[in-house]
Formats: structure tokens, sequence, C-alpha cells
């Protein structure tokens, strides 16, 4: 059974800081007792009325980093403010904080009238301040007219609704949603998630949410934290994650269809896949190639003077700092010859960047390729054409110019600016 | 059949709006022993209107709160409570849940209070609950197997059930005496 691992020792409360954010989170680390960590180091300054979305598959932390914020789950390490406050031993009640659910827990046999004032009763808030707080809410999210039923008489959107009511009327400094539409079918979902965003303009309340939908993720946030595995993998606003992926990771899980990934080796400016299709990269793809793996040559460097010292320091007499510069000798003399020489490396390319040629109108397309098709999903304004591409399963977005049947073969080309490629350990990207 | 929900949560709470959220489900006659611990009784199908209303009671009440919905009420079950508010909050558990979810880790520390419930229970009492259970729940059955008429079976599972306070006609109750004789017999008291 594992416990929660806080420091040992009494903390005082930390200095504030100027330059902090509306919602703080420094450094902070969610261990058990049996030292399975959960989260790791997770830093990120909130702006007040920002909608932040974190957003990574099942067991990343993203639930877990939530729940700390609420006050649900202790925090191991590192410092959680809210609005200037030091927060991280206060109670969930004492934080202002209201919470959407999964579930869209309402009361049973209460109407969503008491539903929604039952929290402010709690509180002993004046009966003429709850009726009025609670049309309000109801007016903004239009279930005036379902004030006197119970939730039972209630679909699923609207008992969302009552949920997403119970957090408004609270006038909370901070909204949290847990998964709040992964209850709903797929048309309810669309629906409600537009409605979450009008609601975030109306009320401009800061918020965070939580999803496993990077759909959700890329229309609803002002900035995205992808987690992956308890770690951040990169922060940034939707056009910046999706552009410009920090890591394979982030590349492949946002997007949908997925980022086509291909396994190849980089020589002198050119990937050359399995299959021996030769793709030329830009110019400033290359640049960009050599600038990475000298940076990280540099920074190999940096460390393997580290240990230098700290070897030296001990009259050059430690058996594990000496495997320790040999290794990093290893990896400098590894990443010296990926700048010049030839190196595996992982090309990527989004569904949409790939074009046919007989109606691409895009003067910055590569070479064409001739494919033939595998499978032509069509989905009204365009298709999604699957084709094995030097041993990969490939898929490209296409417009509905003309129809195309399987068997087809089309010329297809790569937009050379918007390919990435990836360094194959690390996983980050180079371009 | 009922069951007692002993609760747990991380601090003193709003005991009227506590116990306004549990009759709205038809729960009465909370009992505290703390002012962050208490028990009521209710039907063991509760459970199921219980579990749907614990984010709103931990969202309204702003504690964590966590139920343990058990046959007994016991130092074990004091014990299975206060892993379940520690290592799982805002649940509501069975006893065997805490119970497996200990194994998982390699903690066997509750089987001497489990082993404690059956020690002085007849020897043809606790052999007619296990084939019982090995028969699937199905009482004609293990009469046969046991070679007797059914009315004795009958009378033998009423006895230990009386005697146990362990109602094995029920689920989660069934997998308690299971998990005992799994344990019993993989083991013998023995987890090295």
């Amino acid at each position: 059974m594992s416990k929660d691992k806080k420091t040992e020792t009494a903390v005082a409360v930390p200095e504030k800081d100027a330059n902090m954010g509306y919602v703080s989170l420094r450094h902070i680390d969610k261990i058990y007792d049996n030292n399975v960590q959960a989260v790791f180091d997770f830093n990120l300054e909130i702006a007040r009325k920002e909608f932040i979305v974190f957003v990574g598959p099942s067991g990343c932390g993203k639930s877990t980093t939530l729940r700390m914020i609420a006050g649900l789950e202790d925090i191991s390490a590192g410092e959680l403010w809210i609005d200037g406050e030091y927060s991280n031993d206060r109670t969930p009640k004492d934080r202002d904080i209201a919470m959407v659910f999964q579930s869209y827990a309402l009361y049973p046999h209460m109407t969503v009238y008491n539903n929604m004032a039952f929290g402010l009763k709690i509180r002993h808030l004046p009966k003429e301040e709850i009726d009025r707080r609670v049309r309000e809410a109801a007016k903004i999210l239009q279930i005036e007219e379902y004030l006197d039923r119970k939730p039972k008489a209630l679909s699923g959107g609207q008992r969302q609704r009552v949920a997403l009511g119970r957090a408004i009327v609270r006038n909370a400094k901070l909204f949290l949603m847990d998964e709040p539409l992964s209850n709903l079918d797929a048309k309810l979902r669309v629906q409600m998630r537009s409605e979450i965003i009008k609601l975030h303009e109306a009320i401009g309340a800061t918020t965070i949410y939580v999803t496993h939908d990077q759909t959700e993720a890329m229309t609803m946030a002002s900035r995205i934290v992808v987690m992956k595995l308890g770690r951040v993998q990169q922060i940034g606003s939707p056009i910046e994650i999706y552009n410009h992926p920090a890591n394979l990771f982030v590349a492949t899980f946002i997007g949908s269809p997925a980022m086509n990934v291909m396994k190849a080796v980089y020589s002198d400016g050119v990937i050359v896949l399995s299959n021996g299709v030769r793709i030329p990269l830009s110019k400033e793809a290359k640049a960009a190639h050599d600038a990475f793996y000298l940076g990280e040559v540099k920074l190999a460097e940096e460390e393997a003077a580290k240990v230098a010292e700290q070897l030296a320091a001990k009259n050059g007499k430690d058996e594990k700092l000496e495997k320790q510069a040999a290794d990093w000798a290893a990896k400098i003399e590894k990443l010296k010859a990926s700048v010049s020489g030839d190196h595996e490396i992982v090309y990527g390319i989004r569904p949409e960047d790939i074009h046919d040629i007989a109606d691409a109108t895009k003067d910055e397309l590569g070479e064409a390729y001739t494919i033939k098709v595998a499978v032509a999903e069509l989905l009204g304004h365009e298709y999604y054409i699957h084709t094995d591409f030097g041993g990969i399963d490939m898929v490209a977005k296409i417009p509905l110019v003309h129809e195309i049947k399987i068997g087809d073969e089309m010329q297809i080309a790569f937009s050379l600016k918007k390919a990435h490629i990836f360094d194959p350990v690390t996983e980050k990207r180079v371009y | 059949m009922e069951k007692h929900y002993l609760f747990k949560t991380s601090a003193a709470f709003d005991r009227i709006a506590f116990e306004d959220i549990l009759s709205d489900i038809g729960v009465e006659g909370v009992d505290y022993s703390s002012p962050t611990e208490g028990w009521f009784v209710a039907d063991a199908k509760k459970v199921a209107e219980l579990v749907p209303l614990l984010s709103v009671m931990r969202d309204d009440l702003g504690i964590s709160i966590s139920f343990l919905v058990s046959h007994g009420f016991g130092a074990l079950e004091k014990k299975l409570l206060a892993e379940a508010f520690a290592y799982y909050p805002n649940q509501a558990l069975f006893p065997t849940d805490v119970i497996l979810k200990e194994m998982s880790f390699g903690n066997y520390s509750s089987y001497p209070l489990i082993k404690a419930r059956f020690e002085t229970i007849p020897h043809e009492l606790m052999l007619t609950a296990g084939t019982y259970l090995r028969c699937g729940l199905d009482g004609i059955l293990a009469a046969k197997c046991l070679f007797i008429h059914r009315n004795t079976f009958l009378y033998r599972l009423n006895q230990f059930i009386e005697q146990t306070n362990l109602d094995i006609r029920d689920y989660h109750n069934a997998l308690f005496l299971e998990l005992y004789f799994q344990l019993e017999n993989s083991y013998h008291g023995d987890f090295r």
C-alpha cells in the first residue's frame, strides 16, 4: 500500500514571488510511499482568466495534478500558489475552487434549483443572494426553464449544464474541470465544447481543464500542457504545439489523423527511407539539423566537464565517475558524427501536408512520389488516403476534387517546410 | 441485506448538510465516533446511489471522504477504513477492495484480523460455506457435493451466517470468505 510521501521536515511558508501567475505551480512532485512517482517537477504559471488544458493519455498525471491543485491529494514537494496565497496546506474549501466532474454528479432527488443552491446554503449565504446567483447562472446556461425539474428529467447535456451551474454560482477564483465531457456522446461533446468556451468568455473565470481528447485541448485552450508519464512534455498555445511540437510524443499525440512518422537515415540533407525513397530536406531544415546536433554536443561537453571536475576532485579514482566520463565521451563522439555523417533520424509529416500533385497549388512541395491507394476514407469534403509508403502505413488528407478509389495510383508530394525531423534517441524535435 | 457504511473525512464538516445529502437518498440515522468519523446502516444496494454523490459531497462540504461498505464493524474494518482513506480517498470501497489492493503491494497485514473472524467457527460449517462458494453459490449442488440433505445444508449455512455475521449469499461477503480461503490455503499464515 502506498501513502503520500511528504517532505520530512516542516517547511516555513516560502516567500511570494512578484512575478508569479494567478495560479503558480513550482516544482510540484507527487510521490507515493512505495516511491512510485506520479508527477515530476511540474512547473506552470497561469494568468488570470486563462483557459489551460492538461492533456495526455491515461496515467500521465493530469488528473493527479488537478487533484493536488484542488486539495484532494497532498503535494509531496513544491509550491502551489493561488491568487498570491500559498495553498499547499489549505483545505479544499479554503482554496475557493469550483470543480466539474466527468460524472456530472447531481443530487438525484433535488431540483435543478436546489442542486445549484445547495453549496451556497452550506456556506450560509443569504437567501436573496443565493436566488440571485442561481437565476443568473441559469440564464447564462439557458436552463431557466429546468429549475424545477429533477435530474432524471434532464438529458445528459442539460445535466452537465447544471453541473457547470453549480460551479458558476460559487463565484470561485478557479474552475477545475476533470474530463467533464467524457460521458457525453460525440455530437453532444461538440456542442458542449462550444458552450464551455462561450461560458468562459462570459464569466472570465480562470479555468484548468483536464482531458485525454486532443481535439478538446486544441479547440478550447488558450494554452495546452501536454503530459506523459508524469512529466510535462510541452506547454504552449494550440498553434505552437501543433506546428512546433517539442518531441515525437507531442507530435503524434496532437493532430488527427496522427502525424506520419518514419524511421530513416539522414544523409547530408536528405532523408533516406528503408525502401530507398529519398526525401530532400529544405535548406532551413538542414541548417536546423546541424545547429541542433552542435547544440547537443555543447550540452554534452558541459556535462562531461562537470564529471571531469568531480573526478579530478577525487584524484581520478572513482569507478562510477570514470564510467560516466567514458559514457559522455562516447556520446559526444556520436553527436559530432551526427553533424557531419550519416545517422538514424525520424521523419514526420502531417497528413494535411501531403498533397496530390495534380491539384496542389503550393510551390514549396518536394519531389513527387507515386503511391497506390490502399484505403480511401471519404469524409465529405476530403479523403483520408491510406497507402504503404516505404513499408509504413501513411495517411494523407486530400481534398475532394475528384473521386479516389482503392487501387488508384496517385502522385503525391510533401510540403517541405512543414516536414519535421526528430532525434531517434532523445525524440526531441530537430526541425 | 443491510451493511455498515463506515466513513472517514479529512476534516470536521457540516453534519446537518451531510445528513441532508444522505437523507436525499433515503439514509437516516448517522452516528459519529469523532468529528471526522462515523457510520450508518443501510441497504447493501444503497452504495450504488452513494457513489455518484461522492464528488458533489466533496465539492459542497469541502472535505475528502471515504466510505467502507462492510458486513462487520470491528478492528479489521477500522483498519481497512483508515487505509481506504489514506490511499484511496473519495471512494466507496468494500473490505475486499482494500485487502486486494494491500495484497497487490505484498502487504498481508490484514490477514491475522481476517483469520480471527473464522478461528472459532466449527470445521463442518467452514466446509459447508467453502463448498457453497466452490459450487458457485448453488445450494442444491453444494448439498449434493456434501452428501447431505438440502435442508441440512441450509441449516448449516444459516449457522455459519449467524456465527460469522457474514452472509455469503451476498457477492462481496462471499468474496471476503474466498479471499480468506485463498490466503489460508496458499500461505498457511506464512507470507515470506
